[in-house]
């Protein structure tokens, strides 16, 4: 016998509570405003289960609320460009201690994405993080495949560009150049 | 010859970068991973993702569990859903018993009538039995019977007045 959405719903977000918990997170850099984001996520999905049409997954379509709350979040408080706090960040970097140049390159991306504008953080910890498609991105941002692919590409690239700080466009141009004179 | 191949690598390298975004870095095609190999701008895209992957994964340690948190708003959420089904037959109840209250108020056999007196100065409160209670059917109450005169009688009696 197949369960009800209320039924699925409360065992969704019961059984990946911390997943769901650790995007908000990652969205908005404080545990605080993680927590409350959440549960208000939670209390919405509850209330306005009955209005699930299964166009997408039950996942997605609490990913889309997730996101929704932690958008009113950052409107509130305006932190926007805070994905980590630096506690949490020296806390990682304190456990890392045995590999410390993957440590410090993490700790790199991670300001690096902190700083990128709130849409790109969103499409990127939905697809590196959640691994979601870039279908069910577009559903949970509202907005186009394109729009969400732009928005990857132009988060990976300044993340490459601050991990790299010499490949730029025309040391790459050459690169390629001298890799096709070879091959 | 040069350019025809930097535009050909300039196509791989697109395909390559599409298909890392929607696919991540597990599951690309020996010929994307053979590219990212030989070309450095691709490498460098591939190690960030992988970076970038990695970095997606860091937890913090929780200051409070999520799934606790879920738990009570689920809880409350059944909790106020009851409340929701109750407050209908509360409000009923409480009207029913307000109309019964009325209902026996005005049919009840013992009324309070206020009689304006003669000269409108005056008035006269006085208990009226609309109905013959049961045992007392067989009482005859005389005509001229005044409960203000068996009072004013008691009185007399009581406080001495002449």
């Amino acid at each position: 016998m197949s369960l009800s959405n209320s039924a699925r719903l409360e065992k969704m977000i019961t059984e990946e509570s911390r997943k769901f918990y650790f995007v908000a997170f990652r969205i908005l850099g404080d545990q605080d405003m993680a927590m409350d984001a959440f549960q208000n996520s939670c209390v919405n999905a509850l209330r306005s289960v009955d209005k699930f049409r299964g166009d997408s997954s039950l996942s997605t379509w609490f990913y889309t609320i997730l996101i929704n709350s932690c958008r009113k979040q950052l409107s509130v408080w305006n932190r926007l460009g805070r994905i980590f706090s630096h506690t949490d960040l020296e806390q990682f970097s304190s456990s890392e201690e045995d590999d410390g140049e993957d440590a410090e390159k993490l700790k790199l991306v991670m300001d690096e994405v902190g700083r990128l504008s709130s849409r790109q953080k969103e499409a990127m910890i939905l697809r590196y993080s959640e691994g979601l498609s870039i279908r069910d991105i577009s559903i949970v941002m509202g907005c186009s495949e394109g729009t969400v692919k732009s928005h990857i590409n132009r988060g990976v690239t300044a993340v490459r560009t601050r991990l790299f700080p010499d490949s730029e466009e025309s040391v790459d141009m050459a690169a390629r150049a001298c890799d096709a004179k070879l091959h | 010859m040069l350019i025809l191949e930097n535009e050909i690598m300039d196509d791989i390298c697109i395909k390559f970068e599409s298909e890392v975004n929607e696919t991540g870095t597990d599951t690309l095609s020996t010929e994307l991973m053979e590219h990212q190999k030989k070309c450095s701008r691709c490498g460098r895209y591939f190690e960030t993702v992988k970076h970038l992957e990695e970095a997606m994964k860091y937890e913090v340690p929780l200051r409070k569990e999520p799934s606790e948190v879920a738990a009570r708003v689920i809880e409350m959420m059944k909790t106020r859903v009851s409340i929701n089904w109750q407050l209908p037959l509360v409000s009923f109840s409480l009207s029913v018993s307000i109309l019964m209250f009325y209902i026996w108020g005005v049919f009840s056999p013992v009324n309070l009538v206020t009689d304006p007196g003669n000269n409108n100065n005056t008035e006269k409160t006085y208990l009226t039995f609309q109905a013959v209670p049961v045992s007392s059917e067989n009482i005859k109450v005389p005509g001229n019977f005044s409960p203000y005169k068996s009072l004013a009688q008691v009185l007399k009696k009581d406080e001495g007045i002449k």
